[in-house]
C-alpha cells in the first residue's frame, strides 16, 4: 500500500501536464491522473514509481479511447462551453489559439511511441523511465526521441510556412 | 570511430550516455566539424521541440488553469534569474571566445522566426513562441523569452572548449549550415551573414588579445561531472563556475599573464578543493580536477547555515554537491551526485536538493502568498519535480529535481534530523 499523498504531490502535476499535452483536454487530463492514482493504491509494489504512473495513465488512455468516445465527445462540448464563456482580447485569443493548432496538429502527426517518449522526456522521465514505460529498451530511447524532436519541429515550421502563405494572400 | 549516429548525439545531450561512450562521444565531437554540426542541430530540435509542446499546455479560454502547481507568479523570475544571469555574465565576460561559438547560430535561428517588419500584428502572432509578445495571460511564453539569455549561456557547455581552440573561420558556417531553421535565414539574409562572420573574426582576435583561456573539467572520484564548483586562480578575482558538464572556462588577463605560476582552485561544498599550479603563458591551458567526495560538508552545511540569523532575506548561502546520500539510495541511481543548496530568507532556511542534470538550470522564485520557494527547470522551461515542506521547527523546506520519491525521502529525513 502506498502513501497516495506522497505520490499525488510528487507526480501529479507534471502527470497531469503530460496528459493534457497528450489528450489536448485538461479535464479528461485530469480524470485520468486521478483514476492513475487510485490504481496507485490497490498497488502493492511498484519498483520505479514514476514509471509505473506513467505506464498505467498509459494504458487508461487507451483502453478508454477505444471503449468510451461518447464521453470524450460530451467532454469536449464542456470544454467548448468553457471556451466560449471566458473571454480574452482577441489577439491574444487568435495567437495562442494558432500557436496551440499547430503544435497539435504537429504532435499528431508523430508516430505513437514518439510522441509519448517525448512527451514523458519532456516531463523529466530518464531513458530507462522511458523505456519501462514504453516496453521499449533503453538503447532505442536516443533514436525515437531524436526522431520525433525532428519530425515535430519540421512539421511545426511546415504549418507556419503555411500559415504565414495563408496570410500573406489574404494580404494581398 | 565512425560518426555518431543521431540517437546517440540525443542521448549524449540528454545526459544519458554511459561514462565510457559519454568520452568517445566527446572526443569525437571535438575532432569532427560534421558531427559538431550534428550536435549543433540537435540542439536546435530539442529546444524547438520543447518549445513547440509548451504551447499546448496554453489551451484556448482559460480551461487550463494559471497552472497546478502551488505557485507560479510571475516576478520572481527577477530572483530566479539573477544567478543564471550571472553565469551568464561570467561565461560571457571570461571566455568571448566561447561565447562566439554559438553566436552565429543563435542569431540565424533568431532571425529565422523573428516577425518582418511589414506584417500585421496577427502575422507577428503566428511566428512561433520566441517572437511572441508578452501578456498577462501569457506567462508561459513570457518566461521562454525572458530566459532565452540563458540558453545562449549554456549552449556552450559541452563543446565550447574544443571550438575554442579551432580556427574562427571553420566555425561560423558549420553549425549554421545545418540547421534547417537556420537555413531559412542564411538564404533571406546572407548580406547579414557576411556580415556575422566578420565580427565574429574580430571578437576573435579581440578575445586572444584579452588574456590566456584555460579551460578544462571538474569531475568527482567516480567521474560524474561536478556542476556549479567554483575555479579560481587563487589570490585573484578571476573565479568561474563550472556547467552542468562540469567544464569551465575563464580567462587570465594579459596584463596578469606574467609568466609566474599561479595556483588553480577548484572548489565545491561537499568535496575537497583541488589545487593545481599553473604557469600563464603560451596560447591557453588545460586543467582538469578531480575532486573527492567530503559527505560531512553537507551537515556542516545545514548547521552554519542555521547559524547565521540575522542575514538579510533572501540570501543564498551555498551550496553543494553530496554524494553519499544518493549513493545509499536503492533507486538505481546510485552514485549520483546530489547537489544541495541552502537559502535563507524571512528568517527560514530553505534547502534545495537536486539530482545533477546536464542541460538544466536551477533558479529561485519569490512566492509572496508563501515563502521564497525554489523551482528547477530545463532548459525550455519545462518545470522537473519538486517536494514542499515544513519542518517540526516550522522551517520550509523543499526538494525538488528529477529525483526519484525513495531519494527525496531519504534526503528528507537526514535534513529533518541532521547528525551534529
Amino acid at each position: 500500500m502506498h502513501d497516495v499523498d506522497r505520490l499525488f504531490r510528487a507526480y501529479n502535476e507534471t502527470l497531469v501536464r503530460y496528459l493534457t499535452r497528450r489528450l489536448g483536454d485538461r479535464d479528461w487530463a485530469e480524470e485520468v491522473a486521478q483514476e492513475t492514482f487510485v490504481r496507485a493504491l490497490r498497488q502493492e509494489t511498484m519498483t520505479n514509481e514514476r514509471a509505473w504512473l506513467f505506464t498505467v495513465a498509459n494504458n487508461l488512455v487507451r483502453d478508454e479511447a477505444r471503449k468510451d468516445s461518447r464521453r470524450r465527445r460530451h467532454l469536449t462540448m464542456l470544454y467548448e462551453e468553457e471556451k466560449e464563456r471566458v473571454v480574452e482580447p482577441e489577439e491574444t485569443a487568435i495567437e495562442r489559439a494558432q500557436d496551440a493548432a499547430m503544435a497539435r496538429a504537429a504532435v499528431d502527426g508523430l508516430a505513437e511511441r514518439d510522441r509519448l517518449a517525448l512527451l514523458m522526456k519532456e516531463e523529466g522521465l530518464d531513458y530507462s523511465e522511458i523505456a519501462a514505460a514504453l516496453g521499449m529498451s533503453v538503447g532505442s530511447i536516443g533514436t525515437t526521441l531524436s526522431r520525433a524532436r525532428r519530425r515535430l519541429v519540421e512539421q511545426y515550421e511546415q504549418l507556419q510556412q503555411e500559415q504565414k502563405r495563408r496570410e500573406g494572400n489574404a494580404a494581398s | 570511430m565512425q560518426h555518431l549516429d543521431e540517437g546517440t548525439i540525443h542521448a549524449w545531450l540528454d545526459g544519458e550516455l554511459p561514462l565510457d561512450e559519454r568520452e568517445l562521444v566527446e572526443a569525437h565531437v571535438a575532432a569532427c566539424d560534421e558531427c559538431k554540426a550534428a550536435v549543433a542541430e540537435a540542439r536546435g530540435f530539442m529546444a524547438a521541440s520543447s518549445r513547440i509542446l509548451t504551447a499546448l499546455d496554453l489551451v484556448p479560454g482559460g480551461v487550463l488553469p494559471a497552472t497546478t502547481s502551488i505557485a507560479r507568479p510571475r516576478a520572481p523570475r527577477r530572483f530566479a534569474i539573477s544567478r543564471a544571469w550571472m553565469a551568464a555574465a561570467a561565461v560571457l565576460v571570461l571566455s568571448t571566445a566561447t561565447v562566439i561559438a554559438v553566436r552565429p547560430k543563435r542569431e540565424a535561428a533568431v532571425m529565422a522566426t523573428a516577425p518582418e517588419p511589414a506584417q500585421s500584428g496577427k502575422a507577428v502572432a503566428s511566428n512561433g513562441p520566441i517572437a511572441r509578445a508578452p501578456s498577462d495571460q501569457m506567462d508561459a511564453s513570457q518566461k521562454k523569452v525572458e530566459r532565452k539569455p540563458m540558453i545562449v549561456a549554456q549552449a556552450p557547455a559541452a563543446p565550447a572548449p574544443a571550438a575554442l581552440a579551432a580556427p574562427a573561420s571553420e566555425r561560423p558556417q558549420t553549425p549554421v549550415a545545418a540547421s534547417p531553421v537556420a537555413k531559412d535565414a542564411a538564404e533571406n539574409s546572407s548580406a547579414t551573414a557576411g556580415r556575422m562572420s566578420d565580427a565574429v573574426s574580430t571578437r576573435r582576435e579581440a578575445a586572444t588579445n584579452v588574456g590566456i583561456p584555460i579551460t578544462g573539467r571538474v569531475v568527482s572520484e567516480s567521474g560524474a561531472p561536478l556542476g556549479s564548483a567554483s575555479v579560481q586562480v587563487e589570490g585573484t578575482g578571476i573565479v568561474t563556475l563550472t556547467h552542468d558538464d562540469g567544464r569551465y572556462a575563464l580567462v587570465v588577463p594579459a596584463a596578469r599573464a606574467d609568466g609566474k605560476t599561479k595556483s588553480l582552485v577548484a572548489r565545491l561544498i561537499g568535496y575537497k578543493a583541488a589545487t593545481a599550479p599553473i604557469a600563464p603563458a603560451g596560447d591557453s591551458i588545460a586543467q582538469d580536477f578531480v575532486l573527492r567526495a567530503n559527505p560531512l560538508a553537507f551537515h556542516e552545511l545545514v548547521v552554519t547555515g542555521e547559524g547565521t540569523n540575522g542575514q538579510r532575506s533572501g540570501v543564498f548561502l551555498a551550496n553543494g554537491t553530496f554524494a553519499e546520500l544518493a549513493s545509499r539510495t536503492s533507486s538505481g541511481e546510485s552514485g549520483e551526485p546530489v547537489e544541495i543548496s541552502l537559502y535563507h530568507v524571512g528568517g527560514r532556511y530553505i534547502t534545495f536538493i537536486d539530482r545533477l542534470r546536464p542541460d538544466t538550470t536551477r533558479g529561485t522564485f519569490q512566492d509572496p502568498a508563501v515563502t521564497m520557494m525554489e523551482e528547477k527547470y530545463d532548459k525550455q522551461g519545462a518545470t522537473i519535480n519538486r517536494l514542499a515542506w515544513t519542518d517540526s521547527e516550522g522551517r520550509m523546506r523543499t526538494l525538488r529535481g528529477a529525483v526519484s520519491v525513495e531519494t527525496l525521502q531519504q534526503l528528507k529525513r537526514a535534513l529533518d534530523h541532521p547528525t551534529p
